[in-house]
């Protein structure tokens, strides 16, 4: 990845033109023609730097309830339990961390009831205490990771 | 086609990959009979309206370069967390902030997500907030294994 790459990276994140030839418009930006552009994020999406281009939807604007979960689960049984969890489209995220608490995960559903039905499901299949932490307010919630400047 | 119908097709393809093309709007506004312009000024409208957060390259960290990520919890006064987060919300390697309702069982109610490119980063930006917002009860949650990570499917 070099000085250019990161720049890329930028624009992409913080400043994508909304309009019908996109990357001509990048390419004009920083001095460059547009195969180029496209051949560049061709290869950061080979390397895995870029998840996806695309919109990031507000659920909550859609109407969809959302609470981060956490439980404390036996070391032996993490894997069973992380699989009947996962089996969840509405479980996004899900991690293992260094707590007492020890498994986390998010839940995502078109309804409040939605979501504390699918957790009361895994309470009873996992046999295990689930704790709802939803968001009161929010303060932040990602915009880019900058790549240019040394952070 | 209503705008209900288009809108539904369009957070459909928004919460996808687009495609690496020239003009990556064409096909879809083909399919919706509308023109690139159109489409474009109707996905601005659901940035404006909030619907779509923002529009662009979503990254993976690790790949990044940020590889050295927490969950961070901080104990803050309920009254006081307006305050608290505003600050942390300015940070630039902190990217999520929420006040949380929580359980006896963990008090620590206002969660951060920090990013950092080593151990020694993490551990600077920590003392660093922690003397910013001036709290020093916080609970760092690393994250030991990846169990599940997707994009949500909303359409």
């Amino acid at each position: 990845m070099d000085k250019l790459d990161r720049k890329l990276l930028d624009i992409l994140q913080q400043d994508y033109p909304l309009h019908p030839k996109p990357y001509a418009i990048i390419a004009d930006k920083i001095g460059i023609t547009e195969p180029e552009v496209i051949q560049r994020i061709s290869r950061l999406k080979i390397n895995g730097i870029i998840r996806r281009i695309g919109g990031v939807i507000d659920g909550k604007k859609l109407g969809f309830y959302s609470t981060l979960c956490a439980s404390t689960v036996p070391e032996n049984r993490i894997n069973e339990v992380a699989a009947l969890i996962n089996q969840y489209d509405e479980v996004t995220h899900n991690y293992v961390r260094d707590h007492q608490l020890n498994v986390w995960f998010t839940l995502t559903a078109k309804s409040y009831e939605k979501v504390m039905e699918i957790l009361e499901l895994i309470e009873e299949q996992a046999n295990i205490k689930v704790y709802s932490m939803p968001a009161l307010k929010l303060y932040k919630i990602r915009v880019a990771l900058e790549m240019g400047d040394s952070l | 086609m209503s705008w209900d119908v288009i809108d539904k097709k369009i957070l459909e393809f928004l919460q996808g990959d687009i495609p690496l093309v020239t003009n990556p709007f064409h096909e879809l506004a083909k399919s919706l009979d509308i023109t690139e312009e159109n489409l474009v000024n109707r996905i601005k409208y659901l940035e404006e309206n909030g619907v779509v957060r923002r529009f662009g390259a979503v990254l993976r960290h690790q790949k990044a370069g940020y590889d050295t990520n927490a969950m961070v919890g901080w104990l803050v006064d309920e009254d006081d967390a307006d305050r608290v987060g505003a600050l942390m919300a300015e940070h630039p390697r902190i990217s999520h902030c929420y006040l949380r309702d929580v359980p006896e069982e963990f008090a620590y109610n206002l969660f951060t997500m920090i990013h950092a490119k080593s151990q020694q980063q993490l551990d600077e930006t920590l003392e660093y907030v922690s003397k910013l917002v001036g709290i020093n009860d916080y609970k760092v949650l690393k994250s030991i294994k990846e169990l599940k990570k997707v994009s949500m499917k909303y359409i």
